[in-house]
């Protein structure tokens, strides 16, 4: 089986509106996902649905065949692990007692701290690199390292999914891809199945096996960034006129759009002697 | 701030000096006083009490003051500490929720309306006005579309706090009888409780401590954020009513012992966690016994300070509360 998430015609919304409808969605096992579309479009409310942060309207999501619903919030926490939009850095705490929290769905009042948590908790901290920082307190880092810790206590959980809502929003570019090449590290050395909520549409096509762009309360186009990524949806998703070129360092679709702002030719004034 | 013990070694060195420095303020709580006792006559009275002998009976009472000085010091301690990690706000605290208030409210309407004078039954009133004034700012903190938000808990304490207070005066005021014996109340008091009367009351205050313990680890959780700790598989709705359940079960029990004892619930939270942080197995066993240092030496201040009188020693928390309650707030609005 190759779907280790599905929806089945999901629906959620808040009060009476409906902000994803009736939605099937198969999420591939052991590939990057990343979900796009414009601001409002129900992509954040999906992925927190899909981590039980939500609770659907109708509709089911299953894990592996089974019925998220049937299963105990711990028993999830096992097989998906999520990080939120907004963490706020808690005060008081170091990286290592942060991340160690991510063995918590395995423990029990009578199973407690073992060797084997410790070493876990260890290896997330060197595969995230924040390992040198485990006794700084954590409102001492900065952005990026921060939300590096936060992933290394999603991965203390030992999950095979992982879900990550807009995991690069107030990072700069270059801890963008950062965090988006630990993802891609995770999932080729470590076979996790991750699923992203991303804005930048050519880090999505980059790192993405598999896009979902959404509009209008559900799916208006899946399948590799290739055939997502077009001239067409650009228009229809989010209302902007584009040419997609090829990303000259991954082959990917790249796009650039059209503004306001047109072409500035400057003559070169050439004194030649 | 990172905590001042970090090993696991230190912070149980730790606990085990604030034990030793508990059993030096029992004692002194014992011996201090108008009257001096003798400490061989301690033993003598331990052995065996003579109810004629005036020795005895001023033993007696000091440690009748000092048992509710301790239950009511671990109760609010613990209880504030509780509330600081349900609503993430330094300030919070059993006084600042209201549950004091609304505890003292159930009591005077009890004393007043009921002519009840056991403790025991006291306690129920307690407990109710309590849990009552706590669910109230809690939906009003939490409630609407913004959801929940520290300042707004603080707030709908504030309001709940000053409408229990003015209807307690109020109630007072038109029933002028029950003047004498709710002033204390109000004030705050450890003196005249016999130990008998504290007996019900204890067995309340110690389930209250295990649910408290049981649920240290889920509460570490909490303080990095509701969604986190639903991530990882917490129930976290659960978890908040059993904290409240059990805040509310401390605090409505120190609250039907003696009364409106403001600001150490609000600061021995804070001295705990100077030293073992946000771990709260280690957090709440230091709250029990700095609660109950705190109080056992307020009592004693309040003893001795204006002799032959004494000082009730809710005003002897309030006067070492109200400074530090201002640090911790101009510390708080810095960060923010």
């Amino acid at each position: 089986m190759n779907d280790m998430l599905r929806t089945d015609s999901l629906t959620l919304g808040f009060k009476d509106r409906i902000v994803i409808d009736e939605l099937d969605l198969d999420i591939p096992k052991g590939k990057v996902t990343i979900l796009v579309g414009a601001n409002g479009c129900g992509k954040s409310t999906l992925l927190r649905s899909i981590a039980r942060l939500l609770k659907p309207k109708s509709g089911t999501i299953q894990l592996d065949g089974v019925d998220m619903g049937q299963l105990s919030t711990k028993e999830i926490a096992k097989r998906l692990a999520v990080l939120p939009q907004s963490t706020e850095s808690p005060e008081g705490i170091t990286v290592s007692q942060l991340v160690k929290q991510g063995r918590y769905p395995h423990q029990t009042l009578l199973k407690q701290w073992s060797v084997e948590d410790e070493k876990i908790v260890k290896e997330a901290m060197i595969s995230t690199g924040v390992f040198e920082m485990a006794d700084r307190p954590v409102t001492s880092l900065s952005g990026g390292q921060r939300q590096r810790v936060w992933i290394a206590m999603t991965l203390a959980q030992r999950t095979e999914t992982l879900l990550l809502d807009e995991p690069t929003t107030f990072l700069d570019v270059a801890h963008q891809i950062e965090i988006l090449d630990l993802c891609h590290t995770l999932n080729e050395v470590e076979g996790k199945t991750i699923v992203i909520v991303l804005h930048d549409l050519n880090l999505a096509a980059r790192y993405a096996h598999h896009m979902v762009a959404l509009k209008n309360k559900t799916i208006y186009a899946q399948g590799s960034p290739e055939e997502v990524v077009t001239t067409d949806m650009m228009k229809q998703v989010f209302a902007l006129d584009c040419e997609v070129i090829e990303d000259p360092i991954t082959l990917t679709p790249m796009t650039i759009p059209y503004s306001k702002k047109a072409a500035r030719r400057v003559e070169k004034k050439v004194f030649a002697l | 701030m990172r905590e001042r013990l970090l090993t696991t070694r230190s912070k149980l060195i730790g606990l085990i000096l604030l034990i030793l420095l508990f059993i030096l303020s029992l004692y002194m709580s014992i011996q201090v006083g108008q009257q001096h006792v003798a400490w061989h006559v301690m033993f003598d009275a331990l052995r065996e009490y003579d109810a004629t002998n005036a020795d005895h009976v001023i033993l007696y009472h000091r440690v009748s003051r000092a048992a509710s000085a301790i239950l009511i010091g671990l109760s609010l301690a613990v209880s504030g500490a509780m509330l600081q990690a349900l609503t993430r706000n330094p300030l919070a605290s059993p006084g600042v929720f209201g549950i004091n208030a609304g505890a003292l409210f159930f009591v005077v309407v009890a004393i007043s309306f009921f002519s009840i004078q056991a403790l025991t039954s006291l306690f129920w009133f307690a407990f109710a006005g309590a849990l009552l004034a706590a669910v109230l700012v809690y939906v009003l903190g939490t409630v609407g579309d913004k959801g929940f938000s520290p300042v707004r808990v603080v707030l709908a304490g504030t309001a709940i706090n000053a409408l229990f207070v003015s209807f307690t005066q109020g109630m007072l005021v038109t029933n002028e009888a029950n003047l004498d014996r709710v002033l204390l109340w109000m004030a705050g008091t450890v003196a005249n409780r016999p130990i008998e009367v504290l007996m019900p009351v204890i067995p309340i205050v110690c389930v209250a401590l295990i649910l408290a313990l049981l649920i240290a680890k889920p509460m570490n959780l909490l303080h990095t954020g509701d969604e986190i700790a639903k991530g990882l598989g917490q129930r976290v709705l659960a978890l908040k009513m059993m904290i409240i359940l059990v805040a509310v079960m401390l605090a409505g029990g120190a609250v039907a012992v003696g009364g409106m004892i403001g600001f150490v619930g609000l600061i021995v939270p804070h001295i705990a966690r100077f030293f073992v942080g946000h771990q709260h197995m280690w957090l709440i066993l230091y709250c029990v016994f700095i609660g109950a240092i705190l109080m056992l030496n307020a009592d004693v201040v309040g003893r001795i300070a204006i002799q032959p009188r004494e000082i009730p020693i809710g005003v002897v928390t309030a006067l070492i509360g109200t400074p530090f309650f201002i640090y911790i707030a101009r510390k708080g609005f810095k960060q923010s």
